[in-house]
C-alpha cells in the first residue's frame, strides 16, 4: 500500500508550494492532482500586488464599479472594500520572499518563473478615482518610498502607450509580477527533485478519517495512507473538506481573462483601472482581467464580459484597439466571504490542514502559505501568526464579509510633522501659519520656531501632505517630512 | 525524376503573373519596404508581392529565420507582414488597396503605441 | 405561426452551400458566414470579382461539378443572408456564434448551427519546411486559381494522394517546371484498378484523366519516395529526396539525392478544422484509420443537439461527399425548425443518403491511403522546427518528454508548442503521433491541444464594439456595414 507522511490535495500553485516547502524539510510528501479545467492558477495574470490587492485594486476596483452600475452600492462610494491589516502583513511578507525564491527555484528546478519588478500603476480617470487615491497616497501603510503620485506628464514619460486622458496615476513600487504557470511548475519540479512524489491525473475521491484523525485519502485508483492531509484544492476545496465532514466556506468565483498576441516590450508596469487590469508578460502577451462572478463551476466566457474587458483595455492603452486577441478564457478563484485565505488545522480532526480560500491572491501568497504549512507540520515556530486565517466559527457562518472589514486606511484624520528649514523669526512663523490656514483640509496646526517644525492635522480625503509641503516651500522655506515617508496613523 | 542538375530558369520579365486568359482589375500602386510596386485590385498582398519574385515576407522573432506564403488559406499565420503600421496581418487574406504601406516584418514588428 | 430563427451555416464551401440550398428550399431563414470574399470554399474557389477570366481551359470534371452546385446556389443566393469576408471567432455558451469582420464583431444567438469549416493540409515537419517557397499543395492550387500568379519556377511536389497529381498538372499548365511528384505511398488508384463502387464518385475518371495528362506533361511520378530536406538561405533553392520504406514510410537515407527547386508543394492528406465543434462541446473520438473525428448521427447532428458538422470539417471525403452531407444537415435543420414534415424530410434525405452510402468504401480507403505513417516521424532532426509559430524545435519536445511530460497539454506548457496564433494546427497532429509512439500511449491519453476562442484573429477593437445582430439591427449584414462607420 502506498503511503506518505503528508498528502497534498491539489496541484495548483498553492499545492505545489506546500509540497515544495514540506519536501525541503525532508518530510515525505505526496502531491495528488487532477488537473481540472478552470483552476485559478492557469487563469491568473500573475500579479504580485500586496498593496494593490489590500486596498482593493486589481479585480476589487472593477467589481466595485460593476456593483455601483448595478445599483447594489451607492454611486458615491468611491472606495472599494479594503482588506484588514493582518492580510496586508501576510501579503507583504509573502511578497518579500519572491526575489530569493526566484534564485532558489531556478537552481533546484531549472525553471525560471519570470519574476519581474514592474510596479503597479493605478490610473485615475476621473475625480472619483482621485478621491479614492488621495487617502491611499497620504497614508500608505508601507512607507512613502513604496508609493508615488504621477502627474499625467510623468506618467507619459514612464508609460508612453497609456492614454493621455488621465488625471494622474498612483504607482505602487514593490508590487510586481511573475509567470503564474512557471511559478507553479517550478514549485512542483523543485518539490519532485527534493523527493516529493507527484501523482497527476488522479482525483482524490475522499479523505479517510478514523476516531478523529486522518488515516489517508481514497483516489480514483487506490487508497493512500498518511498522517496529514493538506487541502489545497482551490475552488474545489469545500468538496474535498466535506468528505472529512468539514464545512468550508470556499466557493468558485469566476474570472474571465483576455490575452493578446505577443507584442514587443510596450508596457513596463502592471496597470489597474476601474474597468480592467493589464500586465505584459515576458513572452510579450498582455493579459487583461477580470470579472468577479459567482456562477458555480461554469468555466465559459461571456461576450458581454469580453466586450467590457477589451473596451477597458483600449481606454487605458489606446493602441490595443488594433492588437489581436489571442485567447479568452476563465478561471475559478477559490472565493471566501471575507476574501482571506483559510489556513491551518481545524479543531476536532487531527491531521487535517487547510491551505485554501486564497481568492485573488494565491500566486502572491503561495510562498508564505507553503512555508507556514510546512512549519505547522514540522512543529516549528511559525513565521507569521496564523490566528486570523484559521477556520473560525465567524468565518464559517459568514458573519464576516468584505463589507464589514476593517480598512487599512480607515482613518481620514491624519497628523503629520513637517520640518521647516529657513524660519528665522516669528514673522516667518506667521507666514507659515497664514498659508496653512488657507489650505482646505488642514484642520489644526502648531508651528514651532525653536523645533523648526510644524505639526499638522488634516483630512486625508481633502489634502495630501505633499500639497502642504509644496505650499510651505513656495514661501521660500525648505519643508520636509521624514514621517510622511513612514506609516502614519497605523 | 527529371535531370537532377537542371538549374532553375530565370524569368526575364521579373513578373510572375500569368498573362493568358485573364483580365485583371484596375492597376494600383502599393509600397513595399519603401518601394512602389504595381498591383491590381482584387489581388491579395501575398499575390502582389510574389508577382515581383519576392517570397520572404517576414523574419521570425526568436531565430530571425525567413518565412513566406505557406498554407495560403489563412490558417498558418506564417505570411504575416506589417500592413499600414499594424504588425501580424496575414498577407494571404488581405487585399491590396492603392497606397497601402507594407513592410517585411522583423520579429514581432514595430507598433505605433503613442495615443 | 412561430417565427423561425435563422440557421447559422459556417463556411461557404460545397458543404455549406449544400446546406444553404436545402434551407432556402424549405423557406428556413439561413445566415451564412464565410471568410472568403466569395463563396466556393477552397475547392470551388473563385477569382476576385475584379478579375475577368476566359474559359481558356477545358473544365475538368471537378470544375464541372462545382459549376452545377454554383448554378443552384445562384438560384437561392438572394435569400441567403451571406456575411462574406467574415470569420467566426468562437461558439460560446452553447450556441452563441461570435463573428468578426472589418474591425467590428457581432453575436448571433442561434438555435441551430451547421459547421462546415473544411480542412487543411496535414503538416509533416522536416528540415527546411519553414523556408519561403515551401507551400502546401492546397495553398498552391488555390493561389494559382484565384490570383493567377506563379508561386515559383521549378517545383517538386511531395506527399501522398491524388491532389499531388492535379496540382502538378496545374503548375505545368501555367509554365512552372515540375521536376517530379514524390508519392510516399503506392496507392491503388494509380494502377488503374478501381473499385466498382468508386465509379459513382467520378473519382476513377478524374484520376485516369489526371494521370494521362501527367504523362503528356512528362512529369515523373515516383512511388515510395518523399522529401527529406529543403535547402536554402532566404528561400528554398534545392531539395533532398529519396526512397521510403513501403510499409511505414521511414526514409531510407542511403537513397538520398539533391535537386534544384524553388518551389516545394506538400500534401500529406488533410486534417479537419474542428476548433469550432470543440469549442461548442461536441464529442470527438479517435479512430486508428482516420484520426480524430466528430461523433455524428446519420443526419449529421453532433452530440450537441442543434449543432451539425458536415463535409471535410467533420471527416475528410472531398467535395461531392461534403455537398451531400451539407444537404442532409440542411434538410434535418429545416425539419427541426418545423418548416417541413418528417415525412417530407425522409423523402428529401433519400437521394443524398444513398449517394453517401455509395461513397462509403471510397471514403474509408482514401482516409486510410493518405493516413500519416509513423516512419515520417524520422524526418525531423533535433534542430528542426516542429511548431512553426513558437519556433519550438524537435529536441525541445524530447526534453519535455524526459522531464516527465506525458501528454500534448504538458508538452505545450513546457515548450509553448501550439501556443502560437495557429493554435496547434501545424504541430498537434504530428507531435501527437510522435508522443503516442515514444510514450507507447493511446491518442486519447496523449490528448489534443484544446481549442480556445478566438479561433480566428480578431482585434480588441472589434470585440470592444461587439453588437448583438438580432437586437441592435434587424439585419446582421447591415451590422457589418454599419460597423465600418463606427
Amino acid at each position: 500500500m502506498k503511503n506518505a507522511d503528508v498528502i497534498v490535495v491539489g496541484g495548483g500553485v498553492i499545492g505545489c508550494a506546500v509540497a515544495y516547502y514540506i519536501a525541503k524539510k525532508g518530510i515525505p510528501v505526496m502531491l495528488v492532482d487532477e488537473p481540472k479545467r478552470g483552476r485559478a492558477t492557469s487563469a491568473s495574470a500573475g500579479g504580485l500586488w500586496p498593496l494593490g490587492e489590500s486596498i482593493g485594486l486589481g479585480c476589487g476596483v472593477i467589481f466595485h464599479k460593476a456593483m455601483i452600475e448595478k445599483g447594489l452600492i451607492p454611486p458615491d462610494s468611491h472606495v472599494p472594500p479594503q482588506l484588514p491589516k493582518t492580510f496586508l502583513d501576510f501579503a507583504i511578507q509573502s511578497n518579500a520572499m519572491f526575489p530569493s525564491l526566484a534564485i532558489e527555484l531556478r537552481e533546484t528546478s531549472g525553471i525560471d518563473f519570470e519574476y519581474e519588478e514592474t510596479s503597479l500603476l493605478f490610473l485615475m480617470y476621473d475625480e472619483g478615482d482621485v478621491a479614492f487615491a488621495k487617502p491611499l497616497y497620504a497614508n500608505c501603510p508601507c512607507g512613502r518610498s513604496r508609493i508615488d503620485w504621477l502627474t499625467p506628464n510623468e506618467l507619459r514619460k514612464v508609460e508612453p502607450a497609456i492614454t493621455h486622458n488621465v488625471l494622474g496615476a498612483l504607482r505602487f513600487n514593490g508590487d510586481n509580477q511573475v509567470n503564474p504557470y512557471a511559478l507553479s511548475d517550478s514549485f512542483r519540479e523543485a518539490a519532485r527533485k527534493l523527493g516529493a512524489q507527484i501523482i497527476t491525473h488522479t482525483e482524490v475521491k475522499g479523505i479517510k478519517v478514523s476516531s478523529g484523525r486522518i488515516t489517508g485519502v481514497e483516489t480514483t485508483t487506490e487508497f493512500i495512507g498518511c498522517k496529514y492531509v493538506v487541502n489545497a484544492a482551490g475552488a474545489w476545496a469545500a468538496q474535498i473538506a466535506k468528505t472529512a465532514g468539514i464545512e468550508l466556506p470556499v466557493y468558485p468565483v469566476r474570472g474571465q481573462i483576455v490575452g493578446t498576441e505577443a507584442l514587443p516590450d510596450i508596457i513596463s508596469a502592471c496597470i489597474s483601472t476601474n474597468d480592467c487590469y493589464l500586465a505584459q508578460k515576458k513572452h510579450g502577451e498582455i493579459i487583461i482581467g477580470s470579472t468577479t462572478e459567482e456562477v458555480g463551476f461554469n468555466v465559459g466566457v461571456t461576450p458581454s464580459a469580453i466586450k467590457e474587458l477589451t473596451a477597458g483595455a483600449i481606454r487605458a492603452v489606446p493602441f490595443l484597439e488594433w492588437v489581436k486577441v489571442k485567447r479568452v478564457w476563465s478561471g475559478l478563484r477559490p472565493g471566501t466571504a471575507d476574501e482571506m485565505p483559510i489556513l491551518g488545522s481545524v479543531s476536532g480532526l487531527e491531521g487535517y490542514i487547510n491551505a485554501c480560500g486564497h481568492f485573488r491572491t494565491g500566486i502572491l501568497n503561495s510562498p508564505l502559505t507553503g512555508l507556514l504549512i510546512s512549519e505547522i507540520i514540522n512543529g516549528e515556530k511559525l513565521s507569521i501568526p496564523i490566528e486570523p486565517f484559521l477556520l473560525s466559527d465567524e468565518r464559517l457562518n459568514g458573519s464576516i464579509t468584505s463589507n464589514h472589514k476593517v480598512s487599512v486606511f480607515s482613518q481620514e484624520q491624519q497628523t503629520i510633522i513637517i520640518s521647516i528649514k529657513g524660519m528665522t523669526c516669528e514673522g516667518c512663523v506667521t507666514n507659515v501659519k497664514k498659508t496653512l490656514n488657507s489650505l482646505q483640509g488642514v484642520t489644526k496646526f502648531e508651528v514651532s520656531l525653536g523645533d523648526h517644525q510644524a505639526k499638522i492635522s488634516y483630512n486625508a480625503k481633502e489634502i495630501l501632505p505633499d500639497t502642504v509641503i509644496a505650499a510651505i516651500d513656495e514661501l521660500g522655506y525648505k519643508a520636509h517630512s521624514p514621517l510622511a515617508a513612514k506609516c502614519i496613523g497605523l | 525524376m527529371k535531370d537532377t542538375n537542371h538549374t532553375i530558369k530565370t524569368i526575364s520579365s521579373n513578373d510572375y503573373r500569368i498573362q493568358e486568359g485573364i483580365a485583371r482589375g484596375t492597376e494600383i500602386e502599393i509600397i513595399v519596404d519603401g518601394k512602389s510596386i504595381k498591383a491590381y485590385e482584387g489581388e491579395s498582398v501575398a499575390a502582389s508581392i510574389l508577382a515581383t519574385g519576392k517570397r520572404s515576407l517576414r523574419t521570425t522573432s526568436k531565430s530571425y529565420e525567413p518565412r513566406g506564403l505557406y498554407c495560403a488559406i489563412g490558417i498558418c499565420f506564417d505570411c504575416v507582414m506589417t500592413i499600414d503600421n499594424i504588425p501580424n496581418i496575414r498577407a494571404c487574406q488581405t487585399f491590396v488597396r492603392n497606397g497601402m504601406i507594407i513592410e517585411t516584418q522583423q520579429g514581432e514588428g514595430k507598433w505605433r503605441v503613442e495615443p | 405561426m412561430k417565427k423561425i430563427k435563422p440557421v447559422v451555416v459556417i463556411g461557404a464551401g460545397p458543404a455549406g452551400m449544400g446546406a444553404a440550398i436545402e434551407l432556402v428550399k424549405a423557406d428556413v431563414p439561413c445566415m451564412m458566414i464565410d471568410e472568403a470574399p466569395r463563396p466556393g470554399g477552397q475547392v470551388y474557389r473563385q477569382p476576385p470579382t475584379k478579375f475577368q477570366t476566359q474559359e481558356k481551359y477545358k473544365l475538368n470534371s471537378e470544375q464541372k461539378r462545382g459549376k452545377d452546385l454554383y448554378t443552384q446556389w445562384l438560384e437561392v443566393k438572394d435569400k441567403v443572408n451571406l456575411l462574406s469576408s467574415t470569420s467566426v471567432v468562437g461558439i460560446w455558451n452553447e450556441k452563441e456564434v461570435i463573428y468578426s469582420s472589418e474591425g467590428i464583431s457581432g453575436i448571433i444567438e442561434a438555435e441551430q448551427i451547421i459547421i462546415a469549416t473544411g480542412a487543411y493540409e496535414r503538416p509533416v515537419p522536416f528540415p527546411g519546411w519553414t523556408l519561403p517557397g515551401v507551400m502546401t499543395v492546397g495553398g498552391v492550387k488555390s493561389f494559382i486559381k484565384t490570383m493567377f500568379v506563379k508561386p515559383g519556377k521549378q517545383a517538386v511536389i511531395a506527399g501522398t494522394g491524388p491532389l499531388l497529381i492535379s496540382t502538378a498538372n496545374r503548375l505545368h499548365e501555367i509554365g512552372v517546371n515540375v521536376m517530379a511528384i514524390l508519392e510516399a505511398g503506392n496507392p491503388p488508384w494509380t494502377s488503374g484498378a478501381f473499385s466498382k463502387e468508386w465509379q459513382e464518385v467520378d473519382f476513377a475518371q478524374d484520376i485516369a484523366n489526371d494521370l494521362e495528362e501527367l504523362k503528356g506533361n512528362n512529369i515523373p511520378l515516383l512511388f515510395n519516395h518523399t522529401i527529406f530536406e529543403a535547402h536554402g538561405k532566404s528561400e528554398v533553392t534545392s531539395v533532398t529526396y529519396g526512397e521510403v520504406d513501403a510499409k511505414d514510410w521511414k526514409p531510407l537515407n542511403d537513397t538520398k539525392r539533391t535537386i534544384n527547386a524553388d518551389l516545394v508543394a506538400l500534401g500529406f492528406g488533410f486534417v479537419s478544422n474542428t476548433e469550432l465543434s470543440m469549442l461548442a462541446g461536441c464529442r470527438h473520438d479517435f479512430h486508428p484509420g482516420i484520426g480524430w473525428y466528430i461523433v455524428r448521427n446519420e443526419m449529421m447532428e453532433t452530440t450537441v443537439p442543434g449543432i451539425f458538422s458536415v463535409g471535410d470539417g467533420a471527416l475528410i471525403g472531398g467535395a461531392i461527399i461534403a455537398e451531400q452531407e451539407g444537404r442532409i444537415a440542411g434538410i434535418k435543420a429545416a425539419q427541426n425548425a418545423g418548416a417541413i414534415t418528417a415525412g417530407d424530410a425522409e423523402k428529401y434525405f433519400e437521394k443524398h443518403l444513398s449517394r453517401l452510402h455509395s461513397f462509403k468504401s471510397f471514403r474509408i480507403s482514401i482516409n486510410e491511403a493518405t493516413a500519416m505513417r509513423k516512419g515520417l516521424l524520422y524526418l525531423p532532426k533535433v534542430e528542426t522546427l516542429v511548431c512553426r509559430c513558437e519556433e519550438v524545435v524537435f529536441s525541445d519536445v524530447n526534453t519535455a518528454i524526459k522531464e516527465g511530460a506525458g501528454d500534448l497539454q504538458s508538452v505545450k506548457l513546457l515548450t509553448r508548442l501550439g501556443m502560437g496564433p495557429c493554435q496547434g494546427r501545424n504541430c498537434a497532429s504530428s507531435m501527437g503521433m510522435y508522443l503516442c509512439e515514444t510514450l507507447k500511449k493511446t491518442p486519447e491519453q496523449i490528448g489534443r491541444i484544446n481549442s480556445r476562442p478566438p479561433v480566428k484573429p480578431v482585434t480588441l477593437g472589434a470585440l470592444a464594439k461587439m453588437i448583438n445582430a438580432e437586437e441592435e439591427l434587424s439585419n446582421p449584414f447591415d451590422a457589418i456595414t454599419a460597423g465600418g462607420r463606427i
